[in-house]
């Protein structure tokens, strides 16, 4: 081995180092750059609402049933039962989850009309009938709701069908009050 | 769960592959051809260049290809090192320097290779007929296993080289 070879040796591998070096940051940056660069599909619900068999007069479905409004009645000392105003509907062949969560309610705490309300529930009744939970309910403390907490998660399966049941109890002194309550559905993919 | 891992991570690991080959390459110069780390370096910038090309059309393509064709580069990548390992054994009889090379690249590589692969969730999810991968992966480490064995123990294989002459 000659001295010529000795020296160019380290020169060509620190040539080829450099590039190497050069190669992979630039490769590893454009890895990090696909790996930043998310895409999101909007597709449509995979659960969504439908219309129910008892679908109240005046209440409204949102586009893509993603949302809902009921416009439900209730008389004074009676309770009203509404089997199936509105359905929540797995439309596709996997199983999910969901969960109801308390979001608002007006008139709040405080407020006199409250007291005119005895008990609010909203019922999740699967196709054969049971339910699936019943624990939803808004109940009254003279002007104060006591509130639900978020339910568990629920499993709702392929292409099944939850009805939703609401149960309205008014006090035997009730006037023309109406309550908005707020909820939402979560739905875990 | 959705893999951290993206199937570009398998090019870029080739990427890796490809320079570290070409480096080995330039310190063995004496033993390889001259050229071999220069063509080395050439790839790992096709690998670049196969990066910049699904960045760019990473909607477009879909994982199942991306998969693939990301999956090829690192299998090209790692037929290199095995390739070289058998030109050290077999065209220049170097089996001490092919020993060490087996045991100081070729093997680690092939371990850490698979070992992405195997977390990699497309091949955790993949339903190919008869789990060919899978099936792929084991029969590789079979006839890695037994090449190292080979080269460790090289007068076997020079006594089966005899026998075949006789």
């Amino acid at each position: 081995m000659n001295r010529e070879t000795l020296s160019k040796k380290p020169v060509k591998f620190l040539t080829l180092l450099l590039t190497a070096m050069l190669i992979a940051t630039a490769s590893a940056a454009v890895y990090y750059g696909i790996l930043m660069k998310p895409s999101i599909a909007i597709t449509g619900a995979k659960v969504r609402f439908t219309q129910g068999d008892d679908w109240p007069s005046g209440s409204q479905m949102g586009d893509n049933g993603t949302f809902v409004s009921l416009s439900l009645k209730a008389y004074p000392n009676v309770t009203v039962y509404y089997e199936e105003p509105v359905n929540i509907t797995n439309t596709e062949a996997a199983i999910h989850q969901i969960r109801l969560r308390p979001v608002s309610i007006s008139p709040d705490n405080g407020n006199s009309a409250v007291s005119n309300f005895t008990k609010i529930a909203f019922v999740l009744v699967a196709l054969n009938g049971s339910s699936v939970q019943k624990n939803f309910n808004y109940t009254t403390s003279g002007d104060t709701w006591v509130k639900p907490s978020t339910t568990g998660w629920m499993n709702i399966l392929n292409d099944e069908e939850f009805a939703v049941r609401v149960e309205i109890t008014t006090a035997p002194s009730a006037n023309a009050v109406s309550v908005t309550i707020e909820i939402a559905v979560d739905v875990k993919e | 769960m959705q893999s951290p891992l993206l199937p570009e991570f398998f090019a870029l690991l080739g990427i890796d592959v490809f320079l570290m080959l070409s480096l080995l390459s330039c310190l063995l110069d004496d033993r390889l051809p001259k050229a071999i780390p220069y063509i080395y370096q050439i790839a790992a910038l096709v690998g670049y260049g196969h990066l910049l090309i699904s960045k760019e059309f990473f909607v477009i393509f879909g994982e199942y290809m991306r998969f693939w064709y990301c999956f090829l580069y690192l299998i090209v990548a790692l037929g290199n090192i095995v390739a070289v390992n058998i030109y050290l054994a077999v065209a220049r009889g170097q089996w001490g320097l092919a020993k060490i090379w087996s045991g100081a690249v070729t093997f680690p590589t092939m371990v850490i290779s698979m070992f992405f692969i195997s977390n990699y969730t497309f091949v955790q999810e993949a339903t190919l007929p008869l789990l060919t991968l899978q099936v792929g992966l084991i029969v590789s480490v079979v006839v890695m296993g037994m090449s190292i064995c080979l080269l460790l123990s090289p007068e076997a294989m020079r006594n089966a080289f005899r026998k075949e002459r006789r």
